[in-house]
């Protein structure tokens, strides 16, 4: 594929890829579009390359996947001394614990679901986002979390599952 | 996939989030635009550090060169000295010795005993003093 062509498809899935970088980083929009620019630039360099072999969705999601770890890698290192220090001020939502039997505003829906997203464990906060967020089936989802279909439809059925809980605890049932 | 009350309200929150991240999503102009000029710094940053390797080698090479030249410079200053005082004094040039043949003086120290000179050994059965040839006796 031409640069113009990998263009096109980059720009055509923008806005999903933002989003599933969104996921990959905790849902901080700095870092999202930070891994975003990251992969672009794989793609720009050939670093990442399409192979023809499956959807292209899938295959740009893995290399954002794959960079959003490397930059949280890089950011341990740079905590821990290793790296040039860069403050990065995050503002994550705080659990809201009392708002059980409340009617919880759509904000407050949306702060309380995005708070019950970042407790789960990464496997199943993917398998959660690429099946409902992306509308991809399991098995997509398992192509792009780089792991087999059995283990893909585990953590969505624990994810589920933990997430009804969270979900309950906050009062969205 | 889904039929279960349940999994649709889950599909309903994520929906609406999908949404909302939609309404933030950066253009996707000024991200193509930044990776574009990050590739270009990163090939300035290749280019530079390439000069860099190369000034360094340059710098190693001549540093090299002239510690060679040196060291071969005091070689031929030390055969030239270690000849007789009589000869240094002639006018006649000392010839230099070639590198190839000049053996530092302290040499035979790194020699194995296999390779010290065999005419030094004394071989068995022989003497340590010089034989006297048995002188005629002389009847009075």
């Amino acid at each position: 594929m031409d640069e113009q062509g990998l263009r096109q498809q980059l720009e055509k899935h923008h806005r999903e890829s933002f989003g599933w970088a969104l996921s990959c980083c905790g849902r901080d929009r700095q870092r999202a579009e930070e891994v975003l620019q990251r992969t672009y630039l794989k793609v720009l360099e050939g670093k990442a390359r399409f192979e023809d072999r499956g959807a292209f969705k899938t295959w740009l999601f893995a290399v954002i996947r794959t960079t959003a770890r490397d930059e949280k890698r890089r950011e341990v290192l740079r905590r821990i001394g290793l790296l040039r220090y860069e403050a990065n001020v995050r503002a994550s939502p705080a659990p809201n614990g009392d708002g059980a039997g409340e009617a919880l505003d759509r904000a407050r829906m949306k702060e309380a679901f995005v708070a019950a997203l970042g407790k789960l464990p990464a496997r199943q906060r993917e398998a959660m986002q690429l099946v409902f967020y992306h509308d991809m089936s399991l098995s997509e989802a398992a192509n792009v979390m780089g792991v087999s279909l059995g283990s893909a439809r585990t953590h969505y059925e624990r994810g589920k599952r933990a997430l009804r809980t969270y979900l309950a605890t906050q009062g969205i049932q | 996939m889904s039929s279960n009350p349940r999994e649709d309200q889950l599909r309903e929150l994520f929906g609406e989030l999908k949404r909302a991240d939609e309404r933030e999503t950066p253009a996707f102009e000024s991200d193509w635009v930044a990776a574009g000029s990050a590739k270009k710094h990163a090939l300035f940053a290749e280019l530079h550090y390439a000069r860099l390797a190369a000034a360094v080698l340059v710098i190693v090479g001549a540093v090299a060169l002239l510690s060679h030249e040196r060291s071969e410079k005091r070689s031929i200053a030390l055969t030239t000295s270690s000849e007789p005082a009589s000869k240094m004094d002639s006018t006649v040039e000392p010839t230099p010795v070639s590198l190839d043949t000049w053996q530092s003086p302290t040499a035979f120290l790194l020699k194995e005993p296999d390779e010290w000179d065999q005419a030094s050994r004394p071989s068995d059965g022989s003497s340590l003093f010089p034989a006297t040839q048995p002188q005629p006796r002389h009847s009075t």
